[in-house]
Parts: structure tokens; sequence; C-alpha cells
């Protein structure tokens, strides 16, 4: 298990791919998400005024 | 087919259509990427020239893949804008430019992080990784172009026009590694008698290849459903979906 993330010295540069990549997936997603949740906030809310 | 397409440009229809495939593409990219990542770093064998650091391979080239495909989607949407001037074209251009501009990013920096056990160095103005910077430099001023024009429609018009001019870079990425002295490696064959690259590793790049289509096609249905909201607010069914949920 060690040796595979040691990934033979070079961890650094593979996991740092990887965790950059997720990071960039992932927000792509939450921030899509939580502008839906804004919009329908916002159109709520001048429908209540 | 045509009528399809004619009823698929209308806001409500496609947020209607598109709604219904979001949860498949979701799941479907999370189930392509676990089994692409499992394959490659831990099933996949270490290469005999450059050991482990050539794992970046499955997300690196699947996301370089992606920079050009994404920016194919958004040249040809803002040709269908320009000609046909629907609205969801229009919406396409500015949505892809993002996820595009994600996608180069990662190509770039991981591409780097690779380079530097690799070749030494983290990068170089080689022509490969010069036209791909390029690239993102046109995703930006895309970006840029429809942000700072108030009239959408009019900014869509010439954000449409600059990624319409911007597609002579793609032959000159994909033949950058032809065309110049490069310390990039060469194109890989793919569909040929002998793949270029064994199929122990092959099979896991391609995995990811179409984990990450998939994932372009889940994100831009989002962020197109985001945008129809926004521009079509006034409107009465858009209310009543509001209200809906």
């Amino acid at each position: 298990m060690q040796e595979f993330f040691y990934m033979d010295g070079k961890w650094m540069y593979v996991w740092g791919s990887y965790a950059i990549t997720l990071i960039a997936l992932v927000l792509s997603i939450v921030f899509a998400n939580s502008r839906k949740k804004k919009l329908f906030r916002e159109i709520e809310d001048s429908l209540e005024d | 087919m045509w009528a399809w397409f004619h009823k698929l440009s209308s806001p409500k229809y496609y947020y209607k259509w598109s709604g219904k495939w979001l949860p498949w593409l979701g799941g479907l990219t999370i189930i392509l990427s676990a089994i692409g990542l499992y394959w490659g770093l831990v099933v996949a064998p270490t290469d005999y020239q450059q050991g482990e650091s050539y794992r970046i391979i499955f997300i690196h080239v699947p996301a370089a893949w992606m920079s050009m495909f994404v920016y194919m989607v958004m040249a040809g949407a803002g040709f269908v804008a320009l000609v046909w001037k629907t609205k969801i074209s229009e919406i396409v251009v500015s949505e892809c430019a993002v996820i595009g501009a994600v996608f180069t990013a990662i190509a770039l920096v991981t591409g780097m992080l690779w380079g530097k056990p690799t070749w030494g160095t983290y990068w170089t103005w080689d022509a490969r990784l010069t036209s791909e910077l390029i690239l993102l430099f046109l995703y930006f001023g895309v970006i840029a172009i429809y942000s700072s024009i108030e009239d959408k429609r009019v900014a869509a018009k010439a954000a449409s026009m600059l990624s319409i001019v911007g597609v002579i870079n793609i032959p000159i990425i994909h033949y950058s590694v032809t065309w110049w002295n490069s310390l990039h490696q060469p194109n890989m064959e793919i569909v040929s008698d002998k793949p270029s690259m064994d199929p122990s590793m092959l099979y896991p790049l391609l995995i990811m290849a179409i984990a990450f289509k998939v994932y372009f096609g889940w994100v831009l249905f989002m962020r197109i459903r985001n945008e129809i909201i926004s521009r079509e607010r006034a409107t009465k069914w858009v209310k009543e979906l509001v209200t809906a949920s």
C-alpha cells in the first residue's frame, strides 16, 4: 500500500495532478448547483414582492 | 429529425428534456471514472521507461482531448448561433467556453507536473505547449467578450465569431508535434493494427476519455439549464417551475 502511494518517488507529481483535476471537476459541479439554488431563490423572492 | 432539433431550440423544451438526462450522466461519470481510475492507477503495469509518473496520462490526455473537443462544440454552436440565431446555441457558446477553459487548464497543469519528472522542467516554449496555452487564451477571450457586453444576444454574436476564428488553432495543436521539433511525445496511434500503447494502458485511458466526455455533457446541461432560468426568469413557465419546486 505504501509503495502504491509512494509512486516510485513521484507521488507529488502524480497525486498532485489527480488532486488538482478532482478539485477542478468537482468545483465545476458545485458552482453549477449553487448557481441554480441562487437563481431559484432570487426568482422566489421576486415573486413574493 | 429536423423537427426535433427545431423543438430542442426552444428553451422551455430543452430545459425539460435535459433534466431527464442529468442523473444518468452524473451516475455514468462516477461509474466510468471509478473503473478508469482503478484500472489506470492499480491494474495497469508500470511503464518501463517513465516508471510510475506516466500514470498522469490517464487524466492529462483525456483533458487535452477534451480541451480541443469542447472548442469544436463551441465553434459549431457559434456557427449555428450566427446562422440560425437560436437562443440555445448562443448559450452553448458561452457555457462551453467556461468548461473548455477548465479542461485546458487541467491539461496544462497536469502536463507541467508530468513534464518535471520526465523532461526536467515544468515548462518549455514548445509548439504543443504554446498552442495549448493559446487555446486557453482563446477561451478566456470568448468568456471576456460574452461577459463584457450587456446585451446577451449581441455578446453571443461576438463570442461566436471569435470561437469560429479560433478553430484555426485546433489543427495547429494536433499537428504541432509533427510540424515542429518537440519535446512532447508524438500523437498516439489508437485506430491502427498496432496501437502505440499496450492494451493494458490503452483501455483505461479510453475509459477515462469517455468518462470526461460524459462529464462534459453533465456539466454543460447543468450550466445551460441555469442560463435558461436566468434569461427566462420573467416568463410564466419559469415562475411556475420555481413555485412548484
